[in-house]
C-alpha cells in the first residue's frame, strides 16, 4: 500500500535528507519510523505526499507512483501533520465537514460527524467550539477524525504524539489500533520509542537519511528496542 | 539593562526585510522628490527674477502719476522643494490699481493651471503616507510577536521591567525610522547644494532642521501607534489590521472628510452673490460718473487708462480759468469719492467672505485634530513658508503698499495740483510755489497760440514721478511664524505621549505568556 | 474546488478586518452620495442663475448689434451629474469663460471654495475604490497562501487530490466574491443616498458611466487580489508579504500618480504667464513693424480710407494674441493629460484617468468646456457678422476689443433677443460631455495586467514550497 523504492532526496544546498529508502507498508500494518530530529523522517513523509519531488527513486501509494500521478495517489492517502492547526475560526465540526468534502465525500450528515468525533474521543461540548480554544490533544484527535472520514486505505502521521500527555497519547494509540483493524496501512514517524514498541508491527530506524535497521514485531520481541536505538544513534 | 535592550532592538530591526524596504523606499523617494522640486524652484526663481527686473525697468519709465500701476511679485519660497504647500497654487503678481483694493494674486511662474489644481507630491506626501506606514510596520508585532515566540517571558525572567521593555522597543524602532528620513534629507541637501547650487540662509537651515524634526516626530507617533496596537491585541495578524485601520482613518480619510464636513457646518457665501455686488456697484459708479460728466462736460475720465483728461473744445468755452479750475476740482474730487467708496464697499464684502472662510477653516482644524497628517502639513507648510498665511501676508503687504502709494500722491497733490496748477488765473509771478509758474505760463501761451490741449500736454512739462514716490514693498522670500510651527508640533507630541502612555499602561497589565 | 472557494468566502467575510474596512467603505460611499447631492443642487442653482443673469444683462445690448458684438458674456460650466464618480478636482479648476463674439478674454475660477483649505482628494468613487477598496483587497489576500502555509492547513488541504492551480483559483474566486460584495454594497449605498437626497436622476448616460466604472473597479480589484495571492505564494511568509504588498499599494496609489505629475512637468514645460505676455508683445511688435504707421493709429471716422487698414491691423493683433493664448492653454492641458497617462501605469492612476474621461470631469471636462466655449463664440460671431452684412448702411468695421468700438463702426440694427444663440444649448441634457466609449487600450492594459499577475500567481503557487 505504502511503498518506497530507493527513494532519495538531495536538497539544492547539497544536504542528503533521504538516502535510498526502501520500505513497504501493507494493509493492516502499523509501521513506525524512528529517528532523531533531522534524520529524514518528515522529509520521507513529505515525499510520499508529493510536497517535494525525489531526486531519485519512487514513492508509491496503492501502487501509484506519487510523482507521476500525484492527484490519483492522493485519493488513497490521509495525512495527519505534527502540529494540527487547521482553521481556528471554525468549529470542530465545520473543519471536519470542510476536509471531508475536500476529500470528495459529500454524503455525511451532522450526526455522522458527531459519531466520528465521539469515536476519536472528543468531548461533546467541543464539537461546536472554535478550534482556537482547543488543546493540542484535542486537535490531534480532530486530525485523526479527518483521516477517518476520508476513509483512505493509507494513513501518514508525522510525529502525532509529540507534546501529548500520557493519557492523550494512549488514547491516540488505541485509535490507531482500531484503524489497523480496518485494514488501513499506517506509516507513522516518531521519536517516542516506547509507543513505537507498544503499537508497531514493523519498526524502522532512520539515521542521517538512511534506514539503518528495519525489523518486524516478532523479530523485536527478543531484542531490547531501547538498546538497539541508542546503539544505532551512537554509531 | 535598558541600553542592552535598546541595542538589541536596533540591531534586530536593521536586519529585517521591512527595515531594508523602508530605507530604500523612503530615501529614494525623498531624494527624487526634493531634486525635481528643487529644479522646479530654480526655474520659478529665474522667472521671478526676470519678471521683477522687467517690472523695475518699467517703473523707471513712469513719468506721469496716471501711468503708475506697479506690479508686485511674490517670490517662490526657497524651501518649497521640501513642501510645496500653497506656493504654486496661488498667483504670484498683483497689479496695483488706484481704485481697486488688491484681492487676489494672478499669474504663475510656469505651473500649469491643472497642476496647480491638484494636491502636490512632495516630501510632505511621502512622510505623511510612506513614513507613517513603515512606522506601523516596524512595531505592529513588537510585543505580540515576541510573546508568540516566548521571548517576552525570557526577557522578563532577567528582571527587565515593563517600562524598560516598552521604552526600549519604542526608542529602537524610532531610531530605525529616523535613519532613512535623515539619510534622504541629507542626500537631497547635498544634491541641492552641490549640483543645483541652491544655498540656504541660516534662518532657512533652521527651518530645514525643523522639517527633519517634524518628520521624525510624525513618524514616531505611528511607531507608538503600532506598538500600542501590538499590546492591545494578542495576535500580530490582528494588531496590524487594527493599526492599518487607524492609519487609514487618520491619514487618508479624516483630512478629506473634515474638509467636507466643515463645508457643510460652516457654509460659505455663493460666488454669485459677490459678483452681483461687484456688477451692481460698478453700475452705480458709472451712473454717478455720468452724472458728474453731465455736470462738468469739459472733463473726462477714462476707466481703462485711469486717467483724467480735458476735452479742449469744451474747455475753451469757460469764461474764466477760475471757473474751469473749480469745476475740474469738483469733478476730480467727486469722482475720487465715488470710486474709492466703491472699492471700499467691495473690499468690505470680500472681508466678510474671508471672515467666513476663516471660520470654516477653524471648524476644519477642530474636526481634523485627530489626524496627525493634518498637523504635519500645518507644521511643514509653516516651516517652509508655503502656507496660506504667507500668501495672506503678501496680499496685506500689497494693500499696505497701495495705501502708502495713494498717500504719497495725495501728499504731493499728484491728482489735483499737477493738472490743475495751470488753471490758476493769477499771474505766474504771484503763484507761491515757484515750480508751477513756468509751466502755467507755457500752457497759457500754447493755448493762446491755438494749439490743441492734447498736443502740448507732453510728459516733459509735468512733474515727473520719482523713485521716491514708490513706497518699498515689504515682503521677503522667507518668513516663518513660530507660533504656527510650535502649535501643531505640540499637538503631535501630545498625541505621541498619549499613545505611549496608553500602551505602557496596558502593557503593565499584559499577560506575557 | 468550490469547497475551498466557499470556505474562503466564509473566512473572508467573518474576518474582522473585512467587516471594519467594509463598514468604513460603506460609510464613505454614503458620505460621497450625501456631499455630492447637496453640492450638486447648489451648483445647479448657481449655474442657472448665472445663465439667467448673463442673458438678462445681454437684453439691452440686443437693441444695437454693435453693442451685442462686443458684449462680454460670462459662460459658466454646468455641473457634471456624474461628478460623484470622478470629481476631477472641480473646485480648483476654472469654470467660467469670459468672451465676446470676437475674442475669448479669460478663463477664470468662480467657486465658493475656501482657499485657506489645502487641496484634498475629493470623496468620489475614484478615491474610495482606488485607495480604500484596493487596500482591502491587499489586506484580504496577503496571508491567503502564506498564512495557510505557516499554520499548516495548506499541507492538510493539499494532501487531498486537489490540483494546485485549482486551489489558487478557488482562493481567488472566494476573495473576489467578498470584494464584489463590498463593491456592490458600496455602489448601491451611494446611488441610493443620491436618489433619496434629490440628486440627478439616473439617465441612460449615467447608467453607462456607472457600468463602465464598475467594470474598471472589478478589474482593478482583481489585479490587487492576484498580486496579493502571487506575493503570498512567492514569499511564504505573511509579514514579508504584507510589507511588500503595502509598499506596492503605496506606489500604485500615491507614488506613481505623483511621479507622473513630476515627470510630465519635466517633459512638457509650461511657460510662465509673463513669458506668454512677452511673446504676445513681441509678436504684436513684429506685426506693428510690418504695418504702415497710419494703420497702427486710430480714427473715429469709419468712412475714412484708413479705417479699413486699422481694422485689419487690429484683427491680426487679436488673432495672434488669441493664437498664443490658445497654445498656452493647450500646453497646460497636454501637460496634465501626459501626467495622467504616465500615472496610468498604475491601475489606480488608470482608474482615475478613465473615470474622468467617462464623466467628462478634470482635464477632459476643461478641454471640452473650452472647446465648446470657442464653438459658441464662433456661432455668435457668425450670427453677428451675418446680421451686419444684411445692413447696407454698416461699414462692417468692428474690431472686437472691448473699448475700441466707436459709434458707427458696425450695424446698429436691433436684434430679437430670442434669436441670439445661447451657449447652454450646446451642452447635452445631462450637463456633461463625457465620451460614449472608453479608450479600449485602457481596458486591454488592465486585462493584460490581470492575466500576467494571474499567471504569476498560479506558477508561483504551483512551484511553491508548502512545507
Amino acid at each position: 500500500m505504502i511503498e518506497a523504492i530507493d527513494l532519495t532526496k538531495r536538497y539544492e544546498d547539497g544536504l542528503l535528507a533521504v538516502d535510498h529508502l526502501n520500505l513497504k507498508v501493507e494493509k493492516g500494518v502499523i509501521y513506525c519510523l524512528l529517528g532523531a530530529n533531522g534524520a529524514g523522517k518528515t522529509t520521507a513523509i513529505n515525499l510520499f505526499l508529493n510536497f517535494i519531488e525525489p531526486t531519485a527513486g519512487t514513492a508509491k501509494i496503492n501502487d501509484i507512483d506519487v510523482t507521476k500521478n500525484p492527484l490519483e495517489a492522493k485519493k488513497f492517502v490521509s495525512y495527519v501533520s505534527e502540529n494540527v492547526m487547521l482553521y481556528g475560526n471554525f468549529t470542530a465540526r465545520q473543519n471536519l465537514d470542510f476536509f471531508t468534502k475536500l476529500g470528495g465525500r459529500g454524503d455525511m450528515s451532522k450526526d455522522d460527524y458527531y459519531d466520528v468525533m465521539r469515536r476519536v474521543g472528543l468531548q461533546e461540548k467541543a464539537f461546536e467550539q472554535r478550534l482556537k480554544n482547543f488543546s493540542k490533544g484535542m486537535r490531534q484527535k480532530l486530525g485523526i477524525a479527518i483521516a477517518i472520514t476520508k476513509n483512505a486505505p493509507a494513513i501518514l502521521l508525522d510525529e502525532p504524539t509529540s507534546g501529548l500527555d500520557p493519557k492523550a497519547g494512549s488514547e491516540f494509540m488505541d485509535l490507531l489500533r482500531s484503524l489497523k483493524e480496518e485494514s488501513k496501512a499506517v506509516l507513522m514517524s516518531t521519536h517516542d520509542i516506547f509507543r513505537a514498541k507498544d503499537i508497531a508491527d514493523e519498526v524502522g530506524i532512520m539515521k542521517e537519511g538512511n534506514l539503518v535497521m528495519s525489523k518486524t514485531r516478532d523479530e523485536l520481541e527478543t531484542w531490547n528496542l531501547e538498546q538497539i536505538y541508542l546503539e544505532y544513534m551512537q554509531t | 539593562m535598558f541600553i542592552v535592550l535598546l541595542w538589541k532592538e536596533i540591531r534586530e530591526h536593521l536586519m529585517t526585510f521591512r527595515f531594508a524596504a523602508a530605507l530604500v523606499t523612503i530615501t529614494l523617494l525623498i531624494v527624487c522628490s526634493v531634486w525635481f522640486l528643487g529644479e522646479d524652484y530654480q526655474r520659478r526663481l529665474n522667472s521671478y527674477l526676470q519678471a521683477s527686473e522687467a517690472a523695475a525697468l518699467l517703473e523707471r519709465e513712469y513719468v506721469v502719476p496716471s501711468e503708475i500701476s506697479p506690479t508686485l511679485f511674490r517670490p517662490p519660497s526657497p524651501l518649497s522643494m521640501f513642501t510645496q504647500g500653497e506656493d504654486r497654487r496661488f498667483g504670484n503678481s498683483i497689479q496695483i490699481k488706484r481704485w481697486e483694493v488688491p484681492r487676489e494674486a494672478t499669474g504663475n511662474y510656469g505651473t500649469g493651471l491643472l497642476m496647480a489644481a491638484q494636491a502636490p507630491f512632495d516630501l510632505f506626501t511621502i512622510v505623511a503616507t510612506v513614513v507613517s506606514l513603515f512606522g506601523i510596520l516596524l512595531t505592529y508585532d513588537a510585543i505580540s510577536g515576541e510573546r508568540e515566540r516566548g521571548l517576552l517571558r525570557v526577557q522578563s525572567s532577567y528582571g527587565a521591567s515593563r517600562l524598560t521593555l516598552y521604552s526600549a522597543k519604542f526608542l529602537g524602532a524610532a531610531v530605525c525610522l529616523t535613519i532613512p528620513i535623515v539619510l534622504g534629507l541629507t542626500a537631497s541637501l547635498v544634491a541641492l547644494n552641490f549640483i543645483l547650487d541652491i544655498v540656504f540662509t541660516p534662518g532657512e537651515w533652521l527651518a530645514v532642521g525643523g522639517v527633519a524634526f517634524a518628520s521624525v516626530l510624525y513618524g514616531t507617533v505611528f511607531v507608538a501607534l503600532g506598538l500600542g496596537c501590538s499590546v492591545l491585541v494578542r495576535r500580530s495578524s490582528a494588531a496590524i489590521v487594527l493599526a492599518l485601520l487607524v492609519w487609514t482613518i487618520t491619514v487618508v480619510v479624516v483630512p478629506s472628510v473634515a474638509q467636507g464636513a466643515a463645508g457643510t457646518l460652516s457654509p460659505l457665501d455663493s460666488q454669485f452673490a459677490i459678483s452681483s455686488l461687484e456688477r451692481g456697484t460698478e453700475a452705480d459708479a458709472r451712473k454717478k460718473h455720468e452724472e458728474l460728466a453731465d455736470k462738468y462736460p469739459a472733463y473726462e475720465f477714462g476707466y481703462w487708462t485711469s486717467s483724467f483728461s480735458i476735452k479742449s473744445e469744451r474747455f475753451f468755452k469757460y469764461d474764466s480759468w477760475e471757473q474751469g479750475y473749480r469745476d475740474a476740482e469738483s469733478f476730480i474730487r467727486g469722482l475720487e469719492l465715488v470710486m474709492q467708496a466703491r472699492a471700499d464697499t467691495i473690499r468690505q464684502a470680500y472681508r466678510e467672505s474671508e471672515a467666513r472662510k476663516a471660520e470654516q477653516s477653524e471648524t476644519e482644524q477642530l474636526l481634523a485634530v485627530f489626524s496627525p497628517s493634518h498637523h504635519l502639513r500645518h507644521a511643514l507648510t509653516s516651516l517652509t513658508s508655503t502656507n496660506y498665511s504667507r500668501y495672506e501676508d503678501y496680499l496685506e503687504a500689497a494693500r499696505r503698499y497701495r495705501a502708502e502709494l495713494l498717500d504719497n500722491f495725495r501728499r504731493k497733490g499728484y491728482f489735483s495740483d499737477n493738472v490743475l496748477s495751470f488753471f490758476s488765473q493769477r499771474d505766474p509771478e504771484e503763484i507761491d510755489d515757484a515750480k508751477y509758474g513756468e509751466r502755467v505760463a507755457y500752457y497759457r501761451s500754447q493755448l493762446e497760440s491755438g494749439k490743441r490741449y492734447d498736443e502740448f500736454m507732453g510728459p516733459k512739462f509735468l512733474e515727473p514721478v520719482s523713485a521716491s514716490d514708490l513706497p518699498p514693498f515689504e515682503y521677503s522670500f522667507f518668513g516663518m511664524d513660530s507660533g504656527s510651527v510650535i502649535w501643531p508640533l505640540g499637538i503631535l507630541a501630545i498625541e505621541l505621549a498619549l499613545l505611549l502612555a496608553t500602551g505602557l499602561a496596558v502593557f503593565q497589565r499584559y499577560d506575557i505568556r | 474546488m468550490f469547497t475551498v472557494a466557499r470556505r474562503a468566502i466564509v473566512d473572508g467575510i467573518s474576518d474582522s478586518k473585512y467587516i471594519f474596512l467594509t463598514a468604513l467603505i460603506l460609510a464613505l460611499f454614503a458620505a460621497n452620495g450625501f456631499v455630492f447631492s447637496v453640492s450638486y443642487q447648489d451648483q445647479l442653482d448657481d449655474y442657472r442663475k448665472t445663465v439667467a443673469e448673463n442673458y438678462r444683462l445681454m437684453q439691452p445690448a440686443c437693441s444695437n448689434l454693435q453693442d451685442l458684438a462686443v458684449f462680454e458674456q460670462s459662460l459658466k460650466k454646468p455641473p457634471s451629474p456624474a461628478a460623484f464618480v470622478a470629481d476631477g478636482g472641480r473646485l480648483f479648476l476654472p469654470n467660467v469663460v469670459l468672451l465676446n463674439a470676437f475674442r475669448r478674454w479669460e478663463i477664470i475660477k468662480q467657486h465658493a471654495v475656501n482657499e485657506r483649505s489645502p487641496i484634498q482628494q475629493p470623496l468620489d468613487w475614484n478615491f474610495i475604490i482606488g485607495s480604500l477598496v484596493t487596500l482591502l483587497a491587499v489586506l484580504l489576500s496577503y496571508s491567503s497562501v502564506s498564512g495557510e502555509k505557516q499554520s499548516g492547513t495548506l499541507r492538510q488541504v493539499l494532501s487531498n487530490s486537489l490540483p494546485r492551480f485549482r486551489f489558487i483559483i478557488a482562493k481567488y474566486l472566494g476573495l473576489m466574491f467578498c470584494m464584489l460584495l463590498t463593491l456592490g454594497l458600496g455602489i448601491t449605498t451611494s446611488l441610493v443616498t443620491i436618489n433619496l437626497l434629490g440628486g440627478p436622476p439616473l439617465s441612460s448616460d449615467m447608467l453607462r458611466i456607472i457600468g463602465w466604472a464598475a467594470v474598471f473597479a472589478v478589474l482593478i480589484i482583481s489585479f490587487f487580489l492576484l498580486t496579493g495571492l502571487a506575493v503570498s505564494s512567492l514569499t511564504g511568509n505573511s509579514s514579508v508579504a504584507l510589507v511588500i504588498l503595502l509598499v506596492f499599494w503605496i506606489f500604485a496609489v500615491v507614488i506613481v500618480p505623483g511621479a507622473g505629475k513630476l515627470a510630465a512637468e519635466q517633459i512638457i514645460r509650461v511657460p510662465s504667464d509673463a513669458e506668454v505676455r512677452a511673446e504676445v508683445e513681441a509678436q504684436s511688435a513684429a506685426i506693428a513693424k510690418a504695418t504702415p504707421p497710419e494703420a497702427t493709429g486710430w480714427t473715429n471716422d469709419p468712412s475714412s480710407p484708413n479705417a479699413r487698414r486699422i481694422k485689419q491691423y487690429r484683427d491680426s493683433l487679436r488673432a495672434v494674441g488669441q493664437r498664443i493664448e490658445d497654445e498656452y492653454l493647450h500646453t497646460q492641458i497636454s501637460q496634465s493629460m501626459l501626467a495622467q497617462q504616465i500615472s496610468s501605469v498604475s491601475p489606480s492612476g488608470l482608474l482615475s484617468d478613465s473615470l474622468q474621461y467617462l464623466c467628462g470631469t478634470g482635464v477632459y471636462g476643461l478641454r471640452k468646456f473650452t472647446d465648446l466655449a470657442e464653438e459658441y463664440r464662433q456661432q455668435l460671431n457668425r450670427f453677428v457678422v451675418e446680421r451686419d452684412a444684411l445692413d447696407k448702411d454698416s461699414p462692417h468695421l468692428v474690431f472686437g476689443f472691448r473699448t475700441s468700438i466707436y459709434a458707427g463702426a458696425f450695424s446698429s440694427d436691433a436684434v430679437a433677443a430670442a434669436s441670439v444663440p445661447r451657449y447652454d444649448g450646446l451642452w447635452t441634457q445631462g450637463g456633461f460631455h463625457g465620451k460614449s466609449y472608453i479608450p479600449l487600450w485602457q481596458l486591454f492594459y488592465l486585462l493584460l495586467l490581470n492575466l500576467n499577475m494571474g499567471l504569476l500567481g498560479v506558477i508561483a503557487f504551483a512551484r511553491a514550497d508548502i512545507r
